[in-house]
């Protein structure tokens, strides 16, 4: 559906912006306008949704990322059938981040943020907000929302830069962020960045030599125990 | 592959000598636009490396943008009951299964399927057929299929060092890699939507082609299909039937030759010295040595790549 951009083109760009101080538009075929125009609307429309909530993206940014997120998702692969093999390719979202929308990076990112624009793999922002909704999809962009609400930019992080050996299980991370989001709701306290880093390492762990999807009870069951694990440790302490 | 220490019995090179673990060939297909399954074989096969799979569809149909791909390949275990007891991997009483784990660095995604699950009860030899399938555009760069044994309920009876977890993986019995695109001995092809660029054009972004990989960060041929002239390429069909894109591959192969002979490292690429596995340096110096390009003029590398290249797809 789009270009591709090597990180040496990307670099020799991102040079030239560093010396002006700012991005540059470059000029855009009639087809990339329209994904442009789609991708900038993807972030009026998420500052619009802050506005109407009476709160601002510098003190939000979660929650701007992940409204952002999910319009970019919905652009792209609802609309524009993007998947895996597009988005585990840096040099497709090099092409969106430098070519399409520097402008929209340069404002979240308050300047030019060389890892969040092309330079490393798993920070690209784009990239990395793509993967975020992908790895926690819920099956429609309401539900995912709503199991994703609650959390923070650490979650992103948390979530995104632990493909584990091999890659992302991806069944299995929809399983787990949909039982983190539920703890939301139903247990707030236990709701917080510290348990899901302890619940991510745990994991990464226990993966080295048991497949989630074939113990009893399936991914389901696996993910029950992994948070229970640490409910078990709290009780005996 | 797993660099923990293992606290149980696991597969290990004797046990899997005395099971007799046996393999048919693998067969693949995909479905096609017209959602019929079709079965296609690849353009060369890898004798020296059995279970590497170079991933281009001899008849050139199979895309992995638009195909799903399956998987199929009939397994046997001769001696299955030498998986249990003493000498086995689980106690004699417990259920084993056999999966299939796969993983995919380049496409950042890995997944497992279970296939069939035995106990010691079972009549020997154990049969599985093995089946796989991948989503349309899913797979990039390469995917590593392991058939493995794994635990699926362990017995009453323990004993010392059997792994107690349903889910635990016993072992691997056979892994498969197969190269979906930019590997191997095909030729990175990158394809653009620009009305303002040219029909294609090569990239050489290397600076040390005998580390470098063989692979689109480095080398770049790329196909625009928002050029005027894009249907003349024809490739749907395939490139045996598109004498534009064997044009295209030679001059892009010629482009990278002339290239590095134009750098310090030509000498030692030639004498199949000093590059790594799967460097641009090995993989030039392979289509060289096997295909019979005659490297001394670029008149003669011209034409000894064409011989090769239409000899080869063009029928």
């Amino acid at each position: 559906m789009l270009g591709r951009l090597t990180r040496n083109e990307a670099e020799d760009v991102f040079k030239k912006w560093t010396n002006d101080g700012k991005v540059r538009l470059p000029r855009l075929s009639d087809a990339d306008k329209l994904h442009r125009e789609s991708l900038v609307t993807a972030e009026s429309k998420a500052l619009e949704e802050l506005e109407s909530r009476g709160l601002s993206r510098n003190k939000n940014y979660y929650l701007f990322d992940l409204l952002f997120a999910l319009n970019l998702y919905e652009y792209l692969t609802i609309k524009n059938s993007v998947n895996e093999r597009e988005a585990s390719d840096d040099d497709f979202w090099r092409y969106i981040s430098i070519k399409l929308i520097p402008d929209v990076v340069e404002r979240r990112w308050e300047g030019l943020k060389a890892s969040r624009f092309y330079q490393e793999s798993r920070r690209i922002w784009v990239k990395a907000l793509w993967w975020y909704i992908h790895l926690s999809w819920q099956g429609s962009i309401q539900s995912t929302y709503d199991i994703l609400k609650d959390n923070t930019t650490d979650t992103v992080v948390q979530l995104v830069e632990r493909p584990g050996s091999g890659g992302y299980r991806v069944s299995l991370t929809r399983n787990l962020m949909r039982y983190y989001g539920v703890i939301a709701d139903e247990y707030p306290d236990k709701h917080s960045t510290e348990m899901f880093r302890k619940i991510m390492r745990l994991n990464t762990a226990r993966t080295k030599v048991i497949e989630p999807a074939l113990v009893d009870g399936g991914e389901q069951a696996y993910v029950k125990e992994l948070f229970e694990y640490f409910d078990a440790k709290d009780k005996a302490i | 592959m797993q660099n923990t220490i293992q606290l149980y019995r696991s597969l290990n090179d004797k046990i899997l000598e005395r099971i007799g673990f046996q393999e048919d060939l693998v067969s693949f297909y995909h479905l096609t636009d017209e959602g019929e399954e079709r079965e296609f074989t690849l353009a060369e096969e890898e004798d020296s490396k059995p279970n590497v799979f170079l991933m281009n569809d001899k008849e050139g149909i199979w895309d992995p943008n638009t195909h799903n791909l399956t998987l199929r390949q009939t397994v046997s275990i001769e001696n299955p009951l030498f998986l249990f007891g003493n000498s086995g991997v689980a106690a004699k009483d417990s259920r084993l299964g056999i999966a299939l784990s796969w993983q995919s660095r380049t496409s950042a995604r890995r997944g497992i399927k279970p296939i069939l699950s035995f106990d010691g009860s079972m009549p020997a030899p154990l049969n599985a057929e093995l089946e796989i399938s991948f989503a349309p555009n899913l797979l990039r760069g390469s995917v590593e299929i392991d058939t493995v044994i794994f635990l699926q309920r362990p017995g009453e009876e323990t004993g010392p060092g059997y792994a107690t977890k349903p889910g635990t993986i016993l072992g691997t019995l056979d892994t498969k890699t197969l190269f979906i695109d930019g590997e191997g001995s095909e030729f990175p092809i990158v394809e653009v939507e620009d009305p303002s660029k040219p029909l294609w054009w090569v990239e050489c972004n290397w600076t040390d082609p005998l580390t470098e990989p063989f692979s689109q960060e480095y080398v770049r041929i790329y196909l625009n299909l928002k050029h005027r002239f894009n249907k003349e390429l024809n490739i749907k069909k395939g490139i045996g039937q598109s004498p534009l894109l064997l044009e295209i591959l030679s001059s892009s192969f010629q482009i990278i030759i002339e290239r590095l002979k134009l750098g310090d490292d030509w000498t030692d690429i030639m004498s199949g010295q000093n590059f790594e596995k799967g460097s641009i340096g090995e993989a030039i110096y392979y289509f060289v040595n096997t295909f019979n390009w005659d490297v001394t003029s670029p008149e003669k590398l011209a034409g000894s790549i064409r011989e090769d290249i239409y000899g080869r797809f063009g029928g």
